[in-house]
């Protein structure tokens, strides 16, 4: 069931793309953030100012277009938009680039990402006026949390600030904050869990445990990510002559981790939370204190935390690179007895599979 | 997946090496039919009927599929969810401690599976 709400939460949040599109998405997003800085490819700094300037004409042209697109739209009945239209907008547009990114050239596809694809700040913009004209919705809330992980800056400010002093009291909420376990654990992510937790009144216990949470979860979750920026400043210090590739590598592990709330660069670097306890120690924590507090709800199957956070618990203390994997004995397809273990010696390749 | 794992499992053949599937399909015999059709030759546990829901993806704590780990000769987890490429990589690396020179290329694996050619 998880499965389903990371899909939900992939289409929700993100839009849709292919994971080396968003890999290129977040590269594009810090190139024009450090756009006045060295850029950040590793071409004659001409030939990238000139990209650059290729980059913003089209980016320009695309604008013009998405304007006299959404005039058009609002000739019809003006009042109706609603911030959950500017995110289906958003989504229509992402996949058409999608499609129109799978059928470009490769060669082609670095200029496609840097002049076409669909930033999800001007859409956050566009609904900043909607959400703040009706700010206590359900649909108003959706867009709010949609704002709060996808855009930066006031729309994303803004969204916390709505968020917590419209709908503390919406039965969806502890459901939508649940969503947020998949995100970084950046500074203003974690900093409105903490204002949740703060607020949440007795009544609100649901909501503030699943805030506490989402902000484990986050560090967690995002471990795998920080890795393999760790890795690639690893792999370009093996290397010779590669110092621009190790700048680089490093350049992209520090900006990540400056995105990142204080008590995540410290569990980043010792493995540590910053009291100094270690994570699944802290989940267990949370567990034995609020175990059966309803993690969320689908229908009437009910997830409670004790039961989520097992799997977690088991998977930082016995499934992490580096441990011995913990032994598995069933059956196969035939009916036989046998054991991972029976395969010691060897390589082996564990695959969770299935024909669907 | 499967012409990249077919693929595997005959080049490495003379290997110390095994892809070990689990499979979670609710429906044992509708899988084994499935297997023999799609010439899979690797051996699965089975998840049982409860499918994604069984015993062994729930304490692996798998919430996605495929899910992929990748165990050195030791038994100790070296790679999580590595795929293509990166699977054939990390496997050199792991053949490699062992003090074996392994390249793996899936080039012409069409050809490869109608010759039947070790």
């Amino acid at each position: 069931m998880r499965k389903f709400l990371l899909l939900g939460l992939v289409v929700a949040l993100a839009g849709c793309g292919a994971p080396k599109t968003e890999k290129k998405q977040e590269a594009d997003g810090k190139d024009s953030k450090t756009s006045q800085n060295a850029p950040a490819e590793s071409k004659a700094p001409v030939a990238a100012a000139k990209k650059t300037e290729d980059a913003s004409k089209a980016t320009d042209a695309a604008t013009d277009q998405k304007v006299a697109q959404s005039e058009k739209e609002q000739a019809e009945p003006t009042k109706e938009l609603k911030v959950s239209d500017i995110i289906a907008q958003f989504s229509t547009d992402r996949n058409a680039f999608m499609k129109k990114y799978r059928a470009a050239k490769p060669a082609d596809r670095q200029a496609l990402v840097e002049n076409e694809l669909p930033k999800p700040q001007s859409y956050a913009e566009k609904m900043l006026p909607l959400a703040q004209a009706e700010p206590s919705s359900d649909d108003t809330r959706a867009g709010l949390l949609w704002m709060l992980t996808q855009s930066e800056g006031e729309p994303k400010q803004v969204a916390a600030e709505l968020l917590i002093e419209h709908h503390m009291d919406s039965d969806e909420m502890p459901d939508s904050i649940f969503m947020l376990s998949r995100q970084a654990p950046t500074k203003e992510i974690q900093a409105f869990l903490d204002r949740i937790q703060e607020k949440a009144t007795d009544e609100q216990q649901r909501l503030k445990v699943v805030a506490a949470y989402a902000q484990a979860m986050q560090m967690f979750n995002t471990l795998r990510q920080v890795n393999y920026l760790k890795e690639q400043v690893a792999s370009a210090q093996d290397k010779d002559d590669n110092e621009k590739e190790l700048a680089q590598a490093k350049a992209n592990l520090d900006d990540f981790m400056a995105t990142l709330s204080k008590g995540a660069q410290v569990f980043y670097e010792t493995g540590k939370l910053e009291d100094g306890k270690e994570l699944p120690d802290a989940l267990e924590a949370m567990s034995d204190n609020y175990g059966d507090v309803v993690l969320m709800e689908r229908g009437d199957r009910k997830t409670l935390l004790k039961d989520s956070l097992k799997g977690t618990i088991f998977e930082m203390r016995y499934l992490a690179v580096g441990k011995v994997a913990p032994d598995i004995s069933g059956e196969d397809l035939d009916g036989e007895e046998f054991k991972l273990s029976d395969y010691r010696g060897k390589v082996v390749v564990l695959d969770f599979w299935g024909d669907w | 997946m499967y012409p990249h794992e077919r693929s595997l499992v005959k080049q490495l053949a003379g290997q110390p090496f095994a892809l070990i599937g689990v499979n979670s399909d609710r429906d044992r015999e509708k899988i084994r039919e499935i297997v023999k059709e799609k010439n899979i030759t690797w051996r699965s546990f089975w998840n049982g009927p409860e499918g994604t829901q069984g015993p062994i993806s729930k304490e692996w704590n798998v919430s996605g599929w495929p899910t992929i780990y990748v165990m050195d000769a030791e038994g100790v987890i070296r790679f999580r969810n590595v795929r293509g490429d990166a699977m054939d990589r990390a496997l050199e690396t792991l053949f490699a401690e062992m003090g074996q020179e392994v390249k793996i290329s899936h080039g012409g694996e069409e050809e490869a599976e109608t010759s039947g050619g070790q």
